[in-house]
């Protein structure tokens, strides 16, 4: 196996970072298409902040783990 | 700098689909981990920040405001002709051009504005946690110098005896400006009357 191809045991993780940022980036547009009407908060500011921001932790985690497998880090 | 933020959001959203979901095997570790990068950080950075900016422009206008129908009476008073309230003579004089809500509430100072856009964010999570009590009140106080910071200095303030009489205690917040000019908007009872109506 290619060692460049093989994805290491961190990609069940990033499957949910991805699927978390890319639901949180919905509730994003579906907040700035809606022209910020008051009705978009619950999703635009209640939902996406929580989804963006465990996304994006859960990536900076995986990534300090996948470089210490490594050595690189 | 909404299109920026939704056209951030949507290649964001389509780019992370496509290389978790797709492309993913076809790719390099390095590659792979690059593209994350981009996805999961630098353009949903780019949308954050883009919504932040134009968050904080869009809850500075009227409309915004008025997007809450517990506010409707307040900007129904506002823009009636008929209306001899303060806000309303303010909005229909353009004495005020643009943002009358916002200029009029926020204080100046260093923390004015910070203060009136949290203060913009705590209505709006009230609004939509359905939060509040009838009938609403002004939180906080209506410092004079939202008042001075425009009419000090001017000529037809400066005609007014009694503003010269009363300038210490103006200036010290001592005599609030509508002890004399009247209420800047409709009494609940008014309020509840134009809810009715509407």
């Amino acid at each position: 196996m290619n060692p460049e191809r093989t994805l290491s045991s961190e990609i069940p993780r990033l499957r949910v970072v991805v699927i978390c940022m890319v639901v949180g980036l919905g509730c994003l547009g579906v907040f700035l298409w809606a022209d910020f009407s008051a009705w978009s908060v619950g999703v635009g500011v209640l939902a996406r902040i929580p989804l963006t921001v465990t996304a994006m932790a859960l990536y900076v985690i995986a990534v300090v783990r996948e470089l210490r497998r490594h050595g690189e880090l | 700098m909404r299109t920026t933020g939704l056209f951030a959001a949507l290649l964001a959203s389509v780019g992370l689909v496509l290389v978790e979901f797709v492309y993913r095997h076809h790719l390099t570790r390095r590659t792979y981990h690059w593209l994350l990068l981009v996805g999961l950080g630098v353009l949903p950075s780019l949308a954050l920040l883009s919504t932040a900016t134009v968050f904080l422009e869009e809850t500075k206008i009227v409309g915004s405001c008025a997007s809450c129908h517990v506010m409707r009476p307040f900007v129904t008073d506002m823009r009636n002709p008929e209306s001899r309230t303060l806000a309303a003579r303010h909005y229909q004089n353009r004495w005020i051009p643009d943002q009358q809500c916002y200029v009029c509430h926020m204080t100046y100072g260093v923390h004015g504005a910070w203060d009136a856009q949290l203060a913009s964010a705590r209505h709006w999570l009230l609004y939509i946690a359905g939060s509040w009590q009838e009938p609403i009140r002004h939180r906080g106080t209506f410092p004079n110098k939202n008042c001075l910071a425009c009419h000090a200095g001017a000529q037809r303030f400066a005609r007014v005896s009694s503003h010269a009489a009363h300038e210490a205690d103006l200036f010290a917040d001592r005599i609030g400006c509508m002890s004399c000019h009247g209420a800047p908007h409709p009494a609940p009872s008014e309020r509840k009357a134009m809810a009715g109506a509407s």
